[in-house]
């Protein structure tokens, strides 16, 4: 497995590595925050909900060649940021896909999955949203601090994930923490300059 | 409500899209090679996914009679031993209609007929690059289709992603209208 993690860094956790209290608890957490995000959501905001989503999705797919491997974006912040608490509905949604069309992930796992990728996003809409909204702090600033963030707290949930399954793991959690160091500076930078250019072109795109 | 035909009209996009994608997901492939009179052979579906326990058949192409029947194992692969020097059909069957078949064409004497006298270096070597691309070519076509199959898989899970993307989120409005009704 560190060799693998080494080549190609994914937050994609697959099927037969997480012990069954793991996905179950996964699986409960994410139904949770599924079923809050669609009580939630509001009938103006399912087509932004649904366009993030397709983002979230497409960013996945998206391969930048680093050093030996390659990484991939993530954007998750910038979902959570955008979209809050519907975000973990459309994380959910992208993730499942992704499942089902690139085998990225597992079904047994799609409930850690989720939540390790929507529970930061959703932190990181609590944390930085009002901020934004009183430009408290630079925009480009709030794009980076969420970007690098997001993925920082997912690759952490994502490295605690795998050693509840199993002390064996310890060695690739670490690994795969560190091999996404470049991830949440790449995340970061994006995130700064996608919401840089949505205050430019649809600002209104930036309310919740 | 004057959303709904809008949102019903992407459903049926969404839905368009996902179908196409479908149809291309379980696609299964067969590859087989001759080693001297050992047929080898793999099946495995789109993703790279191994076909197992997939029903086997072989089949000579000059008089296009059974040769022989056997399974792939767990890892999708298969191995038989032919008595017969034959040109050869596979056909692989894996179930729920997906099926997929290989020809194996009957390796000729490509060398010339007076390659005994070949004592000629340039003739020699000419007949040595004739056998060479001979050997290959197969091997050149196999390539292409696996890089045509490769460029295909990219865009069509996507487009079928993105139109899935879009029937769950057009199916969610039209709940939460009945639900707010």
């Amino acid at each position: 497995m560190p060799e693998t993690a080494m080549k190609q860094v994914s937050m994609h956790i697959s099927e037969g590595i997480l012990s069954l209290p793991v996905i179950m608890t996964g699986y409960a957490l994410t139904a949770a925050g599924v079923g809050i995000s669609l009580k939630r959501l509001k009938d103006k905001d399912i087509v932004k909900t649904a366009v993030f989503s397709a983002v979230f999705f497409i960013a996945s797919l998206i391969h930048v060649p680093l050093g030996p491997g390659n990484v991939h974006l993530i954007l998750n912040g910038l979902v959570g940021l955008l979209l809050g608490p519907a975000g973990f509905c459309a994380i959910f949604v992208a993730l499942l896909l992704q499942t089902i069309l690139f085998q990225f992930g597992g079904l047994t796992s799609l409930g850690v999955n989720t939540f390790n990728m929507a529970m930061p996003a959703l932190l990181c809409f609590f944390l930085f949203y009002k901020l934004m909204e009183r430009n408290s702090l630079p925009l480009i600033l709030i794009g980076f601090l969420t970007g690098f963030i997001s993925v920082s707290l997912s690759a952490f949930l994502l490295s605690i994930s795998l050693i509840l399954s199993g002390e064996h793991f310890a060695a690739s959690a670490k690994l795969i923490f560190l091999a996404h160091i470049p991830v949440m500076v790449i995340d970061g930078i994006i995130t700064a300059i996608v919401l840089r250019f949505i205050k430019k072109v649809k600002p209104e795109i930036l309310c919740v | 409500m004057r959303l709904k035909t809008p949102i019903l009209l992407l459903t049926f996009i969404g839905c368009i899209l996902t179908v196409n994608n479908y149809a291309f997901a379980h696609k299964v492939n067969l590859f087989c090679y001759l080693e001297g009179s050992v047929l080898n052979g793999e099946g495995y579906y789109r993703g790279g996914r191994p076909a197992q326990k997939a029903e086997i058949e072989v089949y000579s192409l000059s008089n296009n009679s059974l040769i022989i029947k056997t399974a792939t194992d767990t890892e999708g692969k298969f191995k038989v031993s032919l008595d017969v020097v034959d040109s050869f059909k596979i056909i692989m069957n894996a179930g729920q209609g997906h099926k997929a078949e290989f020809i194996i064409e009957k390796e000729k004497n490509v060398l010339s007929e007076n390659v005994e006298s070949l004592t000629d270096k340039t003739m020699l070597e000419t007949e040595l690059n004739h056998l060479i691309e001979k050997k290959t070519k197969p091997l050149e076509q196999r390539i292409r289709d696996l890089e045509k199959q490769q460029s295909e898989s990219g865009i069509v899970p996507v487009a079928g992603g993105l139109g899935l993307i879009t029937g769950i989120f057009a199916f969610i409005y039209l709940m939460k209208k009945k639900h707010a009704l």
